[in-house]
């Protein structure tokens, strides 16, 4: 019978085919518990784990059918030394990759630390819009304007985030100018009407509205109000011209910048 | 109204500002109308006769944000003192659901708010709740109600040795089956449980029946059976 020298010198070619098949059914075994893995949790824990924890299981089980494959093939003596080589191996690789690896281990730390999660509007280094993956080595968002912008995870790591969906409301901050003639705390109850009648404004926290400063043309007052967090720009978009609205139907004025000219002199007007 | 309706030809129904109108344009194609107020909706059905459900449904958000309970404000409060139980009845608002059915298969075609839209948080801004937001009375017996409002039974149980002030309840309504009888609405039982004034539960009881109510087929939601308030009830 057919016999290979050297490593495997007491493997037969049944014991090739008992490997394969070790390795295919340990693939399809880990696909299968991966998916499985990845339908249970879905739900309970936060999306990016779950990407995260699929792999996991993947690679082990994977991992385990590659070690009995090599078993069988009467390689268990090399295993240790195979494992060995593979970690000088990959001592050398993670020199030369020292990048990557810093990517990969922020990228374990940006799991850990959870500052983003998969489908929050965030702002890394000027670019913002939803994060769309979050992997080992990078995290990538689609911009408010439609474009794909990939960060490497140790930038991301590193950078200052904001993340505009990691609370459940959000403060909307608007100032709007009235005339000096108008009666501020009438103005203020209008305002403050105008923004209850929105039903997306929260009742609670409720709102504030106040007389924020005397400005140089106009009374300035400011506008505090809470939102929940995923229609926040939508309540902005709407809110203006609602006060605004609500303002004119009160015949409330909002005035254009004004400047008084004082002449020292009195101006004479002449005849042409 | 609540209730289900087989269209033929056409159907209309009148209530308050509400206007709900079915009628057949073509052999297979029925026109669905409906208004309240300035809201309207139009929409054309390709079925062959319209089997109909009119629902009161939980008034859940699902569009933007998700919002499973309703978050009711006392307009006068109500203090327990220690070991004492009470119950009380509260108004709290629902949407009028029209739900589509063919053998087996149903699909809600239209959901309407007859009453003030608003929301709000029970917590903190970090992880509290996003409410329905509704402000009600406190009643000793089951109030009248308008369209647009259910009544909510609740049973509380101070079992602490604390007085306790209740200026607000939130309740769990995602997967209820509201019951109703002509117009009216009723959410059922719930039970609060006190057992110190930061750690407070309340409960659906899903096995008390109103009498001469029947539960509505569709749920909005899951059901969830428990919510701990925990921010309290002052």
């Amino acid at each position: 019978m057919f016999q290979l020298q050297g490593y495997f010198e007491f493997s037969t070619i049944i014991d090739f085919i008992a490997a394969f098949l070790y390795v295919v059914l340990g693939f399809v075994i880990a696909k299968l518990t991966a998916g499985y893995t990845s339908r249970i949790l879905k739900g309970k824990i936060p999306q990016h784990l779950l990407a995260f924890t699929s792999k996991v299981v993947f690679y082990i089980i994977f991992l385990i059918s590659v070690i009995l494959a090599l078993i069988v093939l009467g390689a268990e003596k090399y295993i240790a030394g195979i494992l060995v080589a593979g970690g000088v191996v990959g001592v050398i690789l993670g020199f030369a990759s020292e990048k990557a690896v810093s990517n990969f281990i922020s990228g374990i730390f940006l799991l850990v630390d959870r500052p983003l999660n998969i489908g929050e509007p965030v702002k890394i280094k000027n670019e913002a819009g939803i994060v769309t993956d979050i992997s080992f080595l990078s995290t990538k968002i689609k911009t408010w304007d439609g474009r794909y912008v990939r960060f490497p995870n140790s930038e991301v790591f590193n950078a200052t985030i904001t993340n505009y969906g990691k609370y459940v409301a959000r403060r909307l901050d608007m100032t709007v100018g009235v005339a000096y003639k108008e009666d501020p705390y009438k103005v203020v109850e209008t305002v403050k009407k105008a923004v209850e009648e929105h039903p997306y404004v929260l009742a609670e926290p409720e709102p504030e509205i106040f007389v924020e400063s005397l400005g140089e043309s106009s009374v300035n007052i400011a506008i505090r109000v809470w939102v929940p967090s995923p229609i926040w720009f939508k309540v902005k978009k709407e809110i203006a011209s609602i006060i605004k609205s609500k303002l004119e139907r009160e015949g409330i004025e909002i005035p254009f910048p004004q400047i008084v000219v004082w002449f020292r002199t009195p101006l004479e007007l002449k005849q042409g | 109204m609540f209730g289900k309706y087989e269209v033929r030809n056409k159907l209309l129904i009148k209530k308050d500002m509400l206007e709900i109108n079915i009628s057949r344009i073509a052999e297979n194609v029925f026109k669905y109308y409906r208004k309240y107020g300035d809201n309207r909706l139009s929409k054309k059905i390709v079925v062959k006769e319209v089997n109909l459900g009119i629902y009161p449904l939980p008034p859940l958000n699902q569009k933007y944000f998700i919002s499973n309970t309703i978050y009711l404000r006392l307009k006068s409060t109500v203090t327990l003192s220690p070991k004492e139980k009470a119950t009380v009845y509260f108004k709290a608002p629902i949407d009028i659901g029209v739900v589509l059915y063919k053998d087996n298969v149903n699909t809600i075609i239209d959901r309407v708010t007859l009453t003030r839209e608003k929301y709000a948080i029970y917590g903190s801004i970090e992880n509290g709740l996003i409410c329905r937001f509704y402000i009600t009375d406190v009643y000793h017996e089951e109030p009248e109600i308008t369209m647009g409002e259910a009544v909510v039974k609740v049973e509380i149980d101070n079992v602490s040795n604390y007085f306790i002030e209740l200026s607000k309840i939130v309740i769990p309504v995602a997967g209820i089956n509201i019951f109703y009888k002509g117009e009216r609405a009723h959410y059922g039982l719930f039970r609060v449980n006190i057992e110190s004034p930061d750690s407070i539960s309340i409960r659906y009881v899903k096995e008390v029946e109103i009498p001469g109510f029947y539960r509505t087929p569709i749920t909005i939601g899951q059901f969830k059976e428990h919510l701990k308030m925990e921010w309290g009830v002052s």
